[in-house]
């Protein structure tokens, strides 16, 4: 009895020790209720955030007893045609939302939507589609509800208000998250810590831009990306209204008034789709997908290096002004996310009409 | 066209098939297309669904529901089944109801209009049936509006946000410097939005619709309330609180921004009515209003249509000196 009670003595004592604490501790099983998927992103331990307006929150999926999907000469070239076939709705009934890669196993999830509001969720694998289930799944999720002024409603109890859900990205223990308002012009972003608490900080930051120094509008962010510039945490994002602008993580204080600095304006009529970084033989490189603009590539090092003179008048070039960018040869391209270290997967509208899933290597870099 | 089998039974949301006697075949699939043979069905997927079976029945859910007037089909064993759902003859078709604003006349750097349609909107690929065109040689206006991939649509599908280019519409960016506004003083445009546009049923609407406006100089002026115009209404009564403006203001941005609330700071249950077309808000109190003064509370984002609101331009000049906005005006109620 005197050694059982020994035992246990210790096993208590020794617990903390011992146990293994996971981001997924808190996680519980059951249905998420996902109203629409709009943006989705991958955290550590093959965690999936998924940002679902309709349902004004952020919910994050245990993705780790998924399979690794088989993915050897990965090509789809025909995207629309199979979601078509596997959801029975014309393809432009279908919009696919947004791609991701798990960085844990590399299996690649797309999002789709019909014109219903209705999301599903894909996991390629032998360059088919499978649709992954979400009803049931280990996952915790946050309210975002707050982001959004109360619900305003017409007198037929309709309601008009629309803060949907651009962009989501996992850095430094927290969630980003950029929104767009359909009534007012003005810039929504969040950034909540993750495990999520109860008392989450209230993070809605106030993000402007200023036009070479002199005008700044409270503009929408579209998309962005995390990475270190003169090794400190850095959001790179894109306004609406074209320019790519910097800021420190460390400056994005809640109630702030957080003032971007421009490092290029990315052209007319054209909004940032995906930013991704990846590495060649030590140099990075961050790549964006645009709606009317080709591939393109800057290298980290040159925003570091403009670093001095963000905040003075910049002389044009082009289409363009700020850091040099190269235009590479991928035009079109609709989706985009790193794949490995040496090859980024894309989604991108061919010359033939045809929506294909391909990879290419960091060659190009 | 029905399936040429009696044991099939097809709706929207489920494929019935009742089962014959003994029977034990594997459950039929549905794909999209109208086929005559099953070698022509052998490099496609099946359409994904559920399938449920009690002792006569098996039913087929498929995840979204079959659409109207397209074609599909059935392979049961060695049997082909095309059929289709045809779409009620007495079907209402989406129609655009109301546009905000609808006034004849926009400063050159006017910034969004909200279409209202009837029924809920087929948001995927929308732009594409959106062009303005400037009426003096009916030309499309190249890039005028901004295409998002997820357009932003209402939670209830019906009204849709349409930007235009916000990128010229700012002074001092690239696009403004090197392109200028979108719309130019003095000339005449029509926003057309063309009869393809699909509800979610996926159905087309019956007519296309037209906007015709003109141009007026830009305006660089924050929008104030104190020269609106509040019509008090009578104590002891729920009639309405009219208030009017000579300035047309953007139909999003006053919703849910005001407020009504008494002296010492009580909020006054009831609803507000955006008449944004007419320059004019009703508020239609829940209790009858007594006899005090009360004040309109107003939230600074109000914007008008060229995106300025109280309390800032659309693009602000950071050298200028900020004064803070004028938010809440009283009045009396006898």
């Amino acid at each position: 009895m005197r050694k059982t009670l020994l035992t246990i003595v210790l096993a208590v004592l020794c617990t903390p020790l011992f146990a293994n604490t996971s981001l997924t501790d808190g996680f519980i099983t059951g249905n998420p209720e996902i109203g629409t998927i709009n943006a989705m992103t991958f955290g550590p331990e093959n965690i999936l955030f998924i940002g679902d307006s309709q349902g004004a929150q952020i919910v994050a999926i245990d993705m780790s007893t998924a399979p690794k999907a088989t993915n050897e000469k990965l090509n789809i070239p025909d995207v629309e045609l199979l979601l078509s076939e596997l959801l029975g709705a014309d393809s432009d009934q279908l919009q696919i939302i947004d791609m991701v890669v798990n960085p844990a196993n590399q299996n690649i999830y797309i999002g789709a939507q019909h014109s219903s509001g209705k999301s599903v969720l894909f996991v390629v694998n032998n360059n088919s589609l499978e649709m992954v289930p979400l009803q049931s799944v280990s996952y915790t999720a946050t309210d975002v509800s707050n982001a959004v002024t109360a619900e305003a409603k017409d007198r037929r109890g309709r309601s008009l208000r629309k803060w949907a859900i651009s962009d989501l990205k996992y850095a430094n223990g927290h969630v980003m998250v950029s929104g767009l308002s359909n009534a007012e012009f003005a810039s929504t972003f969040r950034s909540i810590p993750f495990p999520f608490t109860q008392q989450q900080d209230a993070s809605s930051l106030e993000i402007y831009h200023a036009a070479h120094g002199k005008y700044e509008t409270a503009s929408p962010i579209k998309a962005f990306t995390t990475t270190q510039i003169n090794n400190e945490s850095h959001l790179i994002a894109s306004y609406t209204c074209t320019p790519l602008v910097v800021f420190p993580l460390s400056e994005l204080k809640s109630g702030a008034h957080t003032k971007g600095r421009t490092v290029a304006e990315l052209g007319n009529w054209n909004t940032p789709l995906d930013i991704i970084e990846m590495e060649k033989e030590g140099a990075r490189y961050i790549l964006m997908a645009n709606t009317n603009r080709a591939l393109m590539k800057i290298k980290v090092a040159d925003i570091e290096s403009f670093g001095n003179s963000l905040t003075t008048r910049v002389t044009e070039r082009a289409d363009t002004a700020g850091v040099d960018f190269i235009n590479l040869p991928f035009v079109n391209v609709q989706q985009l996310d790193k794949l490995n270290d040496t090859e980024f997967v894309f989604i991108q509208r061919e010359a033939s009409g045809k929506l294909a899933l391909k990879t290419s290597s960091n060659r190009w870099l | 066209m029905n399936a040429q089998s009696p044991r099939f039974s097809f709706a929207s949301d489920t494929l019935t098939l009742k089962k014959a006697n003994g029977s034990k075949k594997t459950p039929f699939t549905v794909y999209k297309g109208a086929y005559t043979t099953i070698d022509q069905t052998i490099h496609k997927k099946a359409i994904l669904g559920e399938y449920t079976q009690n002792e006569t029945t098996i039913n087929f859910i498929p995840l979204l529901p079959f659409q109207k007037n397209s074609d599909y089909t059935v392979i049961y064993g060695n049997e082909v089944f095309p059929f289709t759902i045809a779409l009620n003859p007495s079907y209402k078709k989406l129609a655009i109801t109301t546009l905000y604003p609808n006034t004849d006349t926009v400063p050159s750097n006017f910034l969004k209009w909200y279409v209202q349609f009837s029924k809920p909107i087929n948001p995927t690929k929308v732009y594409d049936h959106i062009t303005l065109i400037n009426n003096r040689d009916g030309t499309e206006v190249d890039r005028a509006l901004l295409p998002l991939e997820t357009p932003l649509v209402s939670d209830d599908g019906t009204l849709l946000t349409l930007w235009i280019e916000p990128g010229r519409q700012k002074r001092d960016l690239g696009p403004n410097k090197r392109l200028g506004e979108v719309l130019i003083p003095n000339e005449s445009y029509t926003l057309l939005i063309d009869k393809n546009l699909k509800d979610r049923q996926g159905i087309p609407m019956e007519m296309d619709f037209k906007h015709s406006f003109t141009i007026s100089n830009a305006d660089r002026k924050k929008p104030s309330i104190t020269s609106w115009e509040l019509q008090p209404p009578l104590a002891n009564t729920k009639d309405l609180l009219v208030i009017t403006y000579k300035e047309s203001l953007d139909y999003g941005s006053l919703q849910n921004n005001l407020q009504i609330i008494t002296a010492s700071g009580n909020i006054i249950a009831g609803d507000f009515t955006i008449l944004s077309n007419q320059n004019s808000i009703l508020f239609k109190p829940l209790n009858v209003w007594n006899k005090e003064t009360y004040i309109l509370k107003c939230k600074p984002i109000i914007e008008d249509l060229s995106g300025n609101n109280l309390e800032r331009l659309f693009d602000q000049d950071v050298t200028t000196k900020k004064m803070a906005p004028i938010l809440e005006r009283s009045f009396r109620v006898e």
